[in-house]
């Protein structure tokens, strides 16, 4: 589904990843790992083209310009911020509509001449939007302003806008950051179930019982390179990830 | 089937009491010239600020041009109505206005915030400097004279009384182009582009194309509104569309609410009665204005508008509280 190939991100002269490669198949949940500062984000960030990024990426074989927000969204990559990035002043509804995928007369064509077919379409995008807050159980928020939910609602309601553009991918962000126990094993839940409607997943996170019960590969990174791949079993048993996480014996001894 | 809350609102019963109310009380603030030339003044900002409304208070681009673009539309109709319509003039004056501001747009699209203001300063200055020179187009220095009055269906619009009329049903009918923007998806697409860009852009929306088609549709109402005047006042020059008036769409706006169409009517309102209202006091106006603009900023920082959308909220409560001390 998603192939990045040597994916270079510097800022001055900090390479913050440096040629990173991987592959995610179809309907695949993978995690990304690795320290603070190891470029995850950074990453996510080439991914879906906020930062400029030398490399070559495709979605479902076809080439993916880099740098271009508006051309990942276009090859179906979807993105779920760390810290939710959600429009408090619109409603709920209205912000998981502003993802559809059904682009058409929502400029001044639908708003004059073309008005009937606008309301045709807008009802199938507001049925559509409200079946994604149903996904993530904030359908009875739907005509509230996004800035009265609270941190937790908000990650979700970024999801649903994130689910309600039919994606090919989604790159999830430290979903589980700020959540409680209770809270991160329901979107553990959550995610769980999107992934088996066909659903491909990127979920950059820290907390290791989450990652493991949901993922089926972890990708770990260190000082942004790759440094281990496979079932996070595997992974976790790897000296290197060891080392990048806990340090090398020798250096406690110093 | 749950509709989005800005399908939801009233407008156009909310437009068509307006409209009913202006025909009444408009006719009867008008007891000398003086005043009927005040509220025809209201109606015609009306329409640039509604402009205003669409670039500024929706697409969030902070644009100084709009007073530049009321001389441009002033002066095409004058021009094309040396040897056409009225009518004809007024379409012109949109093209034209929507053309430039799309062009100018385009070219500045990448610009942000303070600098946009600065470049689109800078089209004024230099857009006004070339009509200034450009004689053949505008007339001896800058000045347009002998513009034909307005004339709809062979009836020619002579009287400040008469001109009233038309002016409202132009303001009309830009107030239900707007209002179907605001019932659109249109609106939500601003909101998400003005708000977070990069999100936006994300999410799939259009941000520079959403911001572009806002600014040429703001800027064609102040062309719109730049000819009713040039026909109204039969004479317009680069003088009538100052700095002055510059700051003012901007205070018009910002003193009505930026955050709804009625902001705009308001604020041209305020801005238009002040003066008469400050005639005792005029060496004190600006002092009136500028302390009126802190309250505005200070006190209820979305404007008239906005303190009045709250006042049905405000009241029954305190009227409940009372009633429930006095039963307590």
């Amino acid at each position: 589904m998603l192939k990045a190939e040597q994916i270079t991100v510097t800022f001055g002269g900090v390479r913050a990843v440096s040629d990173v490669s991987l592959a995610v198949p179809a309907g695949e949940l993978l995690g990304l790992v690795g320290p603070n500062g190891s470029g995850k984000t950074t990453f996510l960030n080439a991914v879906c083209g906020i930062v400029p990024a030398r490399g070559s990426l495709t979605v479902a074989d076809r080439p993916v310009r880099l740098g271009r927000p508006n051309a990942a969204c276009r090859a179906g990559i979807a993105r779920v911020f760390q810290a939710p990035q959600t429009y408090g002043e619109l409603s709920c509804l209205d912000n998981v509509l502003l993802s559809t995928s059904d682009r058409r007369l929502l400029g001044l064509t639908g708003a004059w001449p073309a008005r009937p077919a606008m309301w045709k379409r807008e009802r199938a995008r507001w049925a559509f939007a409200m079946s994604a807050l149903e996904t993530v159980g904030l359908e009875s928020c739907a005509l509230e302003p996004a800035s009265l939910l609270s941190y937790g609602q908000q990650r979700l309601l970024e999801l649903a806008r994130a689910l309600a553009g039919s994606p090919s991918i989604l790159l999830l962000d430290e979903p589980s950051a700020g959540l409680n126990d209770a809270e991160t094993a329901a979107l553990a839940a959550l995610l769980g179930a999107v992934r088996a409607a066909g659903n491909t997943l990127v979920v950059v996170d820290h907390k290791i019982d989450f990652l493991d019960a949901l993922c089926d590969r972890l990708v770990v990174l260190e000082l942004g390179r790759v440094i281990a791949s496979g079932p996070p079993d595997q992974v976790w048993r790897d000296d290197r990830v060891i080392s990048a996480y806990l340090g090398v014996a020798s250096d406690a001894e110093h | 089937m749950i509709r989005p809350p800005d399908y939801r609102r009233r407008h156009f019963p909310a437009i068509a009491a307006f409209v009913v109310l202006t025909a009444v009380i408009g006719p009867l603030l008008s007891t000398s010239r003086a005043d009927q030339f005040l509220v025809d003044l209201w109606l015609v900002y009306s329409i640039a600020v509604l402009g205003f409304y669409l670039v500024f208070g929706l697409a969030g681009r902070f644009a100084f041009c709009q007073t530049f673009m009321m001389a441009l539309g002033g002066y095409t109709s004058a021009w094309v109505t040396r040897d056409h319509s009225f009518l004809l003039g007024v379409v012109s004056a949109i093209v034209v206005t929507a053309l430039a501001a799309g062009l100018v747009g385009f070219l500045i699209r990448k610009a942000q915030h303070f600098y946009f203001a600065m470049a689109t300063f800078a089209v004024t200055q230099i857009g006004m400097t070339i009509v200034g020179q450009a004689t053949s187009f505008t007339g001896p220095n800058g000045q347009a004279t002998g513009i034909a009055p307005p004339s709809l269906f062979g009836h020619v619009f002579l009287q400040d009384a008469d001109i009233f009329w038309l002016f409202l049903g132009v303001l009309t009918l830009c107030l239900i182009l707007v209002a179907f923007i605001e019932r659109s998806p249109l609106r939500r697409e601003a909101v998400a582009a003005r708000e977070n860009g990069l999100v936006a852009s994300l999410s799939g929306v259009g941000v520079q194309r959403v911001q572009l088609v806002l600014f040429m549709l703001g800027s064609a109402f102040g062309g719109v509104s730049g000819s009713l005047i040039g026909h109204w006042q039969g004479v317009i020059s680069t003088d009538s569309f100052g700095t002055d008036l510059s700051i003012g769409i901007f205070l018009m706006l910002l003193l009505g609410g930026v955050d709804s169409i009625w902001g705009a009517l308001i604020g041209a309102a305020v801005y238009v009665a002040l003066p008469r209202l400050l005639s005792g006091i005029e060496h004190y106006s600006s002092i009136v204005y500028g302390v009126l603009l802190l309250v505005v900023v200070l006190a209820v920082p979305g404007g008239i508008a906005a303190a009045v959308r709250r006042l049905p909220r405000r009241f029954p409560r305190r009227f409940s509280r009372r009633v429930a001390d006095a039963e307590g």
